[in-house]
């Protein structure tokens, strides 16, 4: 049909000879030329159509690029500590993969093994671009929310399976609503996730995850770096780690109980989390500002908060992950302070009926709420007396698989369930 | 250019003149101009400047790796794991002029304030301050120019005092602000005033930021990156400047009169293209040099070469050679050198992204779609097996450039990656005369061709994995099949062969001639009437003085109803109007006439001295139509000759109406033989010859400055000739009958072609005229019986007819008289003109 179409236009359109000498047939040309493109454009929509609709074109030429078995998908340098015992794990058990990330300065890209091909995918709407068309056949992600609307990546089409791993110890609660929903796997912490997961599958009538209970990776980082040797010091140190937003503690309570703390003889160290220097940073600066006045506190900015963790004999938090990082890398009480529900709209806690992290905050310490701020100081030193390493470590194991040695676990599943299913 | 940066002209002029309303100065309006631009492009500055920081960036995080690489001794895993590399950081090394987004930033501006300023009256005599007359130099000092190195200073300051910029940065601002001064050392003072003003704001703004500057800028790693740009570049351009020199030859081939350019427009393209190539194989040889054989016989060869090039300019000062021989043969020296010197570079291999047979496939299927074409729609040109070796010669030119690019280019690219190019090159060369007429460009510069072949090359690079190269064969196929389709449905008329013989109506038969004189038809190609000559100031004078000499009547107001020689004398010579296209004028014109077979009827000899162009095959098939044709032909010569003058226009990068075959004996040698068969005594003799000149305008579609000129130094030559015939004619054939025509007018105006821009109500008279008004002067044995008769010669159509009347003194056959309306000039986009005496018919 479209032989018999192309035809009669040709003969439609069939140029006439100009009167003289020879004739370089300029419009005639241009007419050939409109046809054969729209005959070439038409051969090329056909393929794209068909990859659309998930069908492969018929005779599709097969490329001598290898076909990527398993891939890793990075935002960057700040989750470098989820993905180096991964990666690490898998060039020591020789599995070939393919590792992509969104950062350029990402120390991950410069690792070179024959086992590793290590990509920048680009900068901003391009990098997000290629990121959503990934072609692998499982690929392993800690980033919530890859395929939901309004989020930069989709889930490419050519992903089987699209694993998830954490970056923090907590159930679904602290992400946003549909965070895990296009998700095949999650590759755990513990078994403790399963159930916040599933009970959101069944709300939402979504297909059931493959789930595993493979650990934490970044733990195996950090459990490296963290040496418990109690440091001799004249007063005890309290952490105060916020998270950003609306639901940290700096914005939820201020500093007044920080001068409170060093009032009671307590140094202080005071970490507010990276994100809040970008999206509240006049805000920061302020708190900043005024904790500057007090004595004996410590400002801390690094990026990577093991010291301030090893320096400190308990931490004060919100509903931040570093609860647990901190209880179950220093084996050090925690007190959480109570952050209002309606101070978190948008989060997957709406959806949830219960929250593994109400119970396990009182596991690794006590949990204060608002109106008791003014007794923080008796909090702290009952935390301090009451709650001891033991307890805390006996509460890890029960709670955290493979600790210290996820990234191991999870290379072992891959070998021998991921590409064993491919063999 | 300036049609590119028209907009940006546009705008910069409507903010100048508001300026200029609101402050009454044109001086103090430069100044603010210069304000709102140097804002616009912060602005901008601020939008791009992630990208040299971007680029910066990546050169520090590869730098330790490439550090690295360059301790590899084979070349090939150089290569391979600086590929690596790259595909690691999503980096090209094209992305390297990131860094320069700053300085081009600036230039649109300045081209467009160049042009802007270059030409506005309206400063012409103005001062402002120190300055006499902004539209001139400011010449402050002693005549000299400080402005410009005002504007310098200021450039070499801002380059010591940016911070981060390293010893290299800073030479090559001064380089920079070197060819700046040279180029705008003699410019327009208003341009400087603007100019140096958005250069000092720049100063202004670089030592406010040097405080909060921070250096980011590794030198090392600028170095490399300028380095290996220069690496990647290299090979790119060597390809490049490989090519253009085939192209040269390829030309120089195509040339009438052996390989030598006799225009400074064709030598010193040719001449750099050359030496591109050969700077750079130089370069090549010096970068990958190693102690062996080929190596030696390599830079043997250049050296020969340089010696060559060398003496050739002692011989130039010594006056033994001209400057155009010297760059001719010094180009044709250079390519053949650096060709054989390349031949013993070492070559590495690759993995090809294309097996061979879609390789060659490749280079066979992209260069036959523009032959297919021209095959298609100059059929007649391609008679017998010159069909295929039409296409053999331009597969052997695809082939030609593939061996340039292989034996002596490609070191550091694939076997794919040359066919392609080697393909697309000759595709872009064999369209070029198709480029250039609907661009109305003529061939006479080549920068048109250079601009296109080096945006193809850069596009071409983007192909280099096995899925996009798949992808060009697919589409390079998909384009063939159509053209193959199209061209068989719509295949031209090849030969002449195929039109009707005619044979004479019962009417015509019954033509009794009472006279039989000798008839002369001279046609004297492109010579208008009288109005025409009128009209657009041409020499009239010694034509109407020969014509009154030799006795001529010279109809006044006469035209034809053809537009070209071979539609408007197959019109004359079927009496009739209707459209004829080129090869039935040929047809025609050789004999297939009513005009020949009544005359031969009437017991009339046919003696054609006719050019090939005008009889095409025609002079071989037609032998029953006529007594002598001349010059003589034999089948494979005319099949020949045509075949070349096809081959000619595609190689010489234009079809010009005076491309010419083989079988092209000088006109000197047809004249002469012309005088000969004046001279003979005879009876009743039809004898017909074309002359070629004064003839039209190239057929570009653009005049050439001095279009009318060079038609005045032909139409001059060819009176000398008229006058030479006509005394001939006055000396041994006093009683014949002879008509002196032009075919079609001169074409000097308008756009000297067939008017394609101008819209139907635009076309007047005067350029109606220009194309079919037609000089008709006849000389009668008996002028006053021809008045009887000649009173109906309007177009040259009629003039048979009136013979014909007069001959056999029967007012009757002035009824042959065709209607005389011309219809034609129509386009793609216009219907058809009608003209008939004087008036246009819309």
């Amino acid at each position: 049909m479209t032989t018999f179409i192309i035809l009669t236009i040709v003969f439609l359109l069939s140029p006439k000879n100009v009167y003289a000498y020879l004739d370089p047939g300029s419009g005639a040309v241009l007419i050939n030329l409109l046809i054969a493109g729209i005959a070439a454009l038409l051969f090329s929509l056909k393929g794209v159509f068909l990859k659309l609709i998930g069908k492969k074109p018929k005779g599709e030429i097969e490329h001598k690029d290898k076909d990527v078995v398993l891939g890793v998908l990075s935002e960057g340098k700040q989750y470098r500590a989820t993905f180096e015992p991964i990666v690490n794990a898998l060039i020591d058990h020789k599995i070939p993969f393919s590792y992509y990330t969104l950062d350029i300065e990402d120390e991950l890209l410069k690792r070179e093994s024959e086992f590793m091909e290590a990509r920048f995918l680009g900068y901003g709407n391009l990098g997000f671009a290629k990121a959503s068309n990934l072609k692998a056949s499982n690929l392993i992600c800690t980033t919530p929310n890859i395929g939901c609307k309004g989020y930069p990546i989709r889930k490419s089409l050519h992903i089987n399976n699209l694993i998830h791993v954490f970056h923090s110890i907590n159930d679904l609660s602290m992400y946003r609503k549909g965070s895990l929903d296009h998700y095949d796997s999650v590759f755990m912490v513990g078994d403790f996730q399963a159930k916040s997961i599933r009970e959101l599958e069944k709300k939402r009538g979504l297909k059931e995850k493959k789930l595993v209970s493979l650990g934490l990776p970044y733990l195996d980082t950090y459990s490296g770096e963290i040496n418990n040797t109690a440091n001799k010091k004249d007063k005890k140190v309290v952490l105060v780690a916020s998270s950003w937003g609306s639901k940290g503690l700096l914005v939820n309570y201020g500093t007044e109980f920080i001068k409170k703390l060093t009032e009671a003889n307590y140094s202080v160290i005071v970490r507010p989390h990276p994100q809040s220097y970008v999206s509240e940073e006049k805000f920061i600066n302020e708190i900043e500002s005024e904790i500057a006045k007090l004595d004996s506190v410590r400002w801390d900015r690094d990026i990577s908060p093991t010291k301030s963790m090893i320096e400190s004999d308990l931490l004060i938090s919100d509903t931040s992950s570093i609860r647990f990082d901190y209880a179950f890398l220093c084996q050090k009480p925690v007190i959480s302070l109570e952050v209002p529900l309606d101070a978190m709209p948008g989060f997957e806690r709406d959806d949830m009926s219960e929250l593994w992290m109400e119970e396990a905050e009182i596991k690794i310490g006590l949990k204060v709420a608002k109106e008791d701020i003014e007794k923080i100081i008796g909090f702290v030193e009952q935390a301090l007396n009451e709650k001891g390493s033991d307890e805390i470590v006996t509460y890890r194991e029960s709670v955290i698989k493979n600790f210290g040695s996820a990234g191991e676990a999870i290379a072992k599943y891959v070998k021998q369930v991921l590409i064993g299913e491919k063999q | 250019m300036s049609t590119v940066l028209y907009p940006l002209m546009w705008l910069l002029q409507i903010a100048f003149l508001s300026f200029y309303k609101i402050i009454g100065s044109y001086g103090l309006s430069l100044l603010l101009l210069s304000v709102a631009t140097s804002t616009i492009m912060a602005w901008l500055g601020v939008l791009i400047q992630r990208y040299p920081e971007r680029e910066a960036l990546v050169q520090r995080l590869m730098a330790p790796k490439l550090a690295a690489i360059k301790n590899e001794a084979r070349a090939e895993v150089r290569h391979r794991m600086t590929v690596e590399l790259y595909k690691r950081y999503n980096y090209h090394p094209i992305l390297a002029l990131r860094s320069a987004f700053p300085l081009i930033l600036q230039l649109p501006f300045l081209f467009a304030a160049y042009h802007m300023l270059s030409n506005m009256e309206a400063l012409q005599g103005v001062s402002f301050w120190l300055i006499k007359d902004l539209a001139l130099p400011d010449g402050m000092i002693l005549g000299e120019n400080i402005l410009p190195i005002l504007m310098t200073v200021i450039n070499i300051l801002t380059a010591l005092l940016t911070p981060g910029f390293t010893k290299k940065d800073k030479v090559q601002t001064f380089v920079i602000a070197g060819l700046f001064l040279a180029l705008l050392y003699n410019a327009a003072s208003a341009l400087l005033v603007y100019w140096t003003t958005n250069n000092l704001i720049f100063f202004i703004r670089t030592l406010a930021s040097r405080k909060h500057a921070e250096k980011v800028i590794v030198e090392k790693d600028k170095r490399r990156s300028i380095r290996e740009l220069i690496e990647y570049i290299a090979p790119l351009f060597k390809q490049y400047f490989a090519l253009l020199s085939m192209f040269y030859v390829f030309q120089a081939i195509a040339l009438e009169r052996g390989l030598y350019f006799s225009s400074f427009l064709k030598y010193i393209p040719f001449f750099i293209a050359t030496l591109g190539f050969a700077l750079l194989q130089v370069y090549e040889i010096k970068r990958s040099f190693q102690r062996s054989f080929r190596y030696y016989v390599a830079s043997l060869i250049v050296g020969i070469s340089l010696l060559t090039a060398f003496l050739g300019c002692l011989l130039i000062i010594k006056k033994h050679i001209s400057v155009r021989e010297f760059f001719n043969f010094s180009s044709y020296t250079l390519f053949t050198s650096t060709f054989i010197a390349g031949i013993f570079i070492r070559k590495e291999k690759y993995e090809e992204p294309l097996e061979t047979l879609p390789r060659w496939l490749l280079l066979f299927i992209i260069p036959l779609i523009p032959a297919i074409h021209y095959a298609k729609v100059n059929g007649e040109y391609l008679m017998g097996e010159y069909n295929i070796y039409f296409f053999i010669v331009i597969l052997l030119v695809a082939f030609i450039n593939y061996m340039i690019l292989r034996s002596s280019v490609d070191y550091t690219r694939t076997k794919s990656d040359s066919i392609l190019k080697a393909a697309v090159f000759t595709l872009l060369f064999i369209s070029l005369p198709m480029f250039r007429f609907a661009l109305r460009l003529t061939s006479q510069v080549d920068i048109d061709f250079w601009i296109l072949a080096f945006c193809t090359f850069v596009l071409i690079n983007l192909i280099n994995n096995n899925k996009r190269f798949t992808r060009a064969l697919q589409v390079s196929s998909i384009v063939l099949i159509v053209f193959i389709v199209s061209s068989l449905v719509t295949r031209s008329e090849g030969s002449n062969i195929g039109y009707k013989r005619k044979v004479l109506k019962e009417e015509y038969k019954s033509i009794v001639l009472k006279e039989k004189p000798n008839i002369y038809l001279f046609v004297y190609d492109g010579i208008p009437n009288e109005r025409v000559f009128r009209e657009q100031g041409l020499p009239f004078e010694e034509l109407s003085s020969m014509f009154i000499e030799f006795q001529f009547k010279l109809y006044p107001d006469t035209y034809s109803l053809g537009d070209a020689s071979l539609n408007s004398m197959g019109n004359m010579l079927d009496f009739s109007n209707r459209p004829i296209k080129t090869p039935e004028g040929r047809d025609v014109y050789t004999g297939n006439s009513w005009v020949n077979l009544i005359l031969r009827e009437n017991g009339y000899e046919s003696r054609f001295l006719l050019e090939s162009y005008y009889t095409g095959y025609a002079a071989i098939t037609h032998t029953d139509l006529f007594d002598e044709i001349y010059p003589t032909r034999s089948i494979n010569a005319a099949k020949l000759d045509f075949f070349l003058v096809l081959i000619r226009g595609v190689l010489q990068g234009e079809m010009r109406f005076d491309t010419r075959g083989l079988i092209a004996l000088e006109d000197v040698d047809v004249q002469s033989y012309k005088q000969k068969v004046i001279k003979e005594e005879k009876e009743s003799s039809f004898v017909v010859n074309h002359y070629g000149l004064p003839g039209h305008s190239q057929n570009s579609g653009k005049c050439l400055p001095n279009e009318t000129e060079l038609w005045v130094e032909k139409f001059e030559s060819t009176l000398e000739l008229m006058r030479s015939d006509f005394e001939t004619i006055r000396d041994y054939d006093p009683s014949s009958i002879v008509i002196a025509i032009g075919d079609h007018g001169p074409s000097l105006t308008g756009d000297c072609y067939n008017l394609a821009d101008w819209k139907r109500e635009e076309i007047t008279p005067d350029l109606v005229w220009d194309r079919i008004g037609t000089m008709v002067a006849i000389r009668w044995p008996d002028q006053d019986k021809a008045s009887h008769f000649d009173d109906h010669i309007v177009t040259n159509q009629d003039v048979f007819p009136v013979i014909f009347a007069y001959l056999s003194n029967n007012m009757d056959l002035l009824k042959l008289c065709p209607e005389s309306t011309f219809w034609g000039l129509e386009t793609i986009s216009r219907p058809k003109i009608g003209f008939n005496k004087g008036e246009i018919i819309r």
